[in-house]
């Protein structure tokens, strides 16, 4: 047992041809050498459903993204498109939009060719050239910009014309890899607002390849996770930052406190998490897990009361701020618990600021505290 | 300002040096092309005789024709064999690779009279000897590695997703080398094309070897004027390719901008 997946693991067996979904990703691999860049990747992405893949740097986003598009072979699986398998089809015939991470503009064709290219090549007459030109142009904002050469543009220009690029062809499904993090924050932020409301407006389905947390959680409907190769869950990103399925998922998914400790039934739908001090904390029972087994307590620093006076209740930690540091809007409070562990808390809403060495008491209520099996991963 | 260093003074004058050493025989050919008195320096006059005695030559304008043709077969040639030799090279990793590139270098290690004398002696066994073919082989090898060694530098500053957006909007493989490739790497190719031409213009070894008759190159018919008649009109003849050539380079440098290519 290595992995285990909010869901798209019921089925993985099963190649599901009549299904609705735009893309289906089944079981698929990248081997370079011994080194298994994707390993048993598995995930769909239904009509008109934004869904990206979130993950640290190297954790083949890319190359599951490039799989789909054709750029690079699989090694195993299946992958179909509107249920058309396309797994060993050349790019061209696959009918894919694709946002390139360095938008790869052709250097020599200015931004009117650039878009027009794909539609001389479907041999479409003039006037519809003409027109969907001018239509992809003003969709993204660049009307005006026709005869510009790529090197002339911005970034973030050269962004759009690549959005553009893709857009004029009205491809099936729009795959984008990492297509906002050559630009700027500010612009960045603006980028990805426009980008999701053109997505919705548009009902494009689209699979949006990102490392950056909060572009995956703000723009999708799904996210799915990656680590080292391998899904680690799929789910809304509500859901993940809510129901964390590992601790990778917990840990890029926000900041999170772990506490070791074993599982204790307590009933009435709560788990108890006996940790090495004796104390056992009270959580809502959200996945099963074993009694007596090992497991993990999740703490969000943003969940948890912290204050001078001593608290009571079943789930109260008690210990002393090492560091506390002022943000404007937020206060982050890092706190040696009396047991050793390490426990950080933010605030957003204080009247009070607790110094750094006073005794503090923190407490989060069942409901904001999660239960993960321990797992031996890390 | 501070003064310039002793190692700065000594840098500047090994410069200057090793400019006037280049340009001082190109200038020498240019006054003897000028002056009246034929080979007697300094002149005492200025001529464009020698000039048009070159140009009315009806052997020399007939091996500038040879040359000219050669050339640019040669170099058309040798850019359509190392072009795809550059994409193999680049794009794959095969076992063997280092040999293959080894071997298609080769022609830059071994000296042109050797590899001359060597196809001429080849030919011959194989029953052709000298001839058009045999020449139009030899100078297309000889230049190969040149192009392969600006192709293959072209090729690796090309970024394949260029290519890849082609294909991904429906462009096939020989459509993005067309519409993309060739055009990104425009001036790679062009200066590719260049060098070949004036290497195969200016190739003396292969040409005394496998020319046949009446098929001699300028170089060649150059070197046998100058064996039985001693003027000026070769030095005006060799002035007049030395301006060509540099009118050459102004051109390819307008247009693919020389200096850019040579410098990355
Ligand atoms: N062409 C390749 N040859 C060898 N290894 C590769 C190649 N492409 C990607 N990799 C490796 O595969 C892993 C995943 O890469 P990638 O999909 O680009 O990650 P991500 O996009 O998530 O940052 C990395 O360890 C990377 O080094
Ligand atoms: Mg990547």
């Amino acid at each position: 047992m290595t992995r285990r997946a909010g869901d798209g693991r019921k089925n993985q067996d099963e190649m599901q041809p009549m299904s609705d979904d735009a893309i289906q990703v089944r079981r698929v691999m990248k081997s370079y050498g011994t080194m298994l860049a994707v390993d048993d990747v598995s995930f769909n992405v239904a009509e008109g459903e934004f869904v990206s893949l979130l993950g640290p740097s190297g954790c083949g986003k890319t190359t599951t993204l490039r799989m789909i598009a054709g750029f690079t072979d699989t090694s195993g699986g299946a992958i179909r498109v509107h249920g058309r398998e396309v797994t060993h089809l050349p790019p061209e015939k696959r009918d894919l939009g694709f946002v390139f991470q360095n938008y790869a503009l052709w250097p020599h064709m200015t931004v009117a060719e650039n878009v027009a290219f794909g539609l001389k090549l479907r041999r479409k007459p003039r006037d519809v050239i003409r027109n969907k030109i001018e239509e992809a142009l003003s969709v993204t904002g660049l009307s005006g910009y026709e005869d510009r050469l790529p090197r002339q543009l911005s970034g973030g220009q050269q962004q759009r014309v690549a959005l553009a690029r893709a857009l004029a062809l009205e491809p099936q499904v729009l795959l984008m890899d990492e297509p906002l993090s050559n630009l700027d924050r500010a612009l960045r932020v603006v980028m990805r607002r426009e980008l999701k409301e053109l997505q919705a407006r548009m009902k494009m389905t689209t699979l949006y390849v990102t490392h950056d947390q909060e572009e995956a959680l703000s723009m999708s409907n799904r996210v799915v996770i990656m680590n080292g190769g391998r899904v680690e869950q799929i789910a809304a990103p509500y859901e993940l930052y809510e129901n964390p399925a590992t601790r990778f998922v917990a840990d890029f998914v926000g900041i999170t406190n772990f506490l070791e400790g074993t599982a204790s039934d307590m009933g009435g739908g709560m788990v108890g998490v006996r940790l090495p001090s004796g104390q056992v904390l009270h959580a809502q029972a959200r996945v099963p897990v074993a009694q007596g087994g090992a497991v993990r307590a999740l703490i969000r620093p943003e969940r948890v009361t912290i204050s001078p006076a001593e608290l009571s209740g079943p789930n109260v930690l008690a210990g002393r701020v090492e560091l506390s540091e002022y943000f404007g809007a937020v206060l982050r409070y890092t706190v040696r618990l009396d047991s050793g562990e390490i426990l950080r808390a933010e605030v957003h809403n204080f009247d009070e600021f607790i110094a750094g060495g006073s005794r503090v008491w923190i407490c989060t209520l069942p409901e904001h505290l999660r239960v993960i099996p321990h797992d031996p991963r890390g | 300002m501070t003064r310039p260093d002793l190692g700065t003074i000594a840098l500047r004058f090994f410069t200057l040096l090793m400019m006037a050493f280049l340009i001082f025989p190109i200038a020498v050919t240019l006054v003897v092309a000028v002056n009246p008195r034929e080979f007697i320096l300094p002149p005492n006059g200025f001529t464009l005789d020698w000039f048009k005695a070159a140009w009315s030559s009806k052997t020399f304008l007939r091996g500038m024709g040879v040359s000219l043709v050669l050339g640019l077969v040669a170099a058309t040639l040798a850019n359509a064999l190392a072009l795809p030799a550059a994409m193999a090279l680049v794009r794959n990793d095969f076992r063997g690779k280092g040999a293959v590139n080894l071997v298609l270098m080769s022609p830059l290690l071994i000296p042109t009279t050797i590899f001359s004398l060597a196809l001429y002696i080849w030919f011959v066994r194989v029953g052709y000897g000298s001839g058009l073919v045999p020449l139009l082989v030899g100078h297309t090898i000889h230049v190969m590695p040149y192009a392969l060694r600006i192709l293959t530098a072209s090729l690796h500053n090309l970024d394949p997703s260029y290519e890849e957006a082609a294909r991904n909007v429906g462009a096939g493989r020989t459509r993005t080398l067309f519409s993309i490739t060739l055009p990104v790497i425009r001036t790679g190719l062009i200066s590719s094309f260049a060098l070949c031409f004036i290497l195969s213009w200016n190739d003396f070894p292969i040409s005394v070897f496998l020319a046949p008759p009446g098929w001699t190159p300028l170089p060649v018919e150059l070197f046998s004027y100058i064996k039985f008649q001693y003027d000026a009109v070769a030095a005006a003849l060799a002035g007049s390719l030395i301006l060509l050539s540099a009118l050459a380079m102004v051109i390819i440098d307008r247009l693919a901008g020389l200096r850019r290519v040579l410098r990355s």
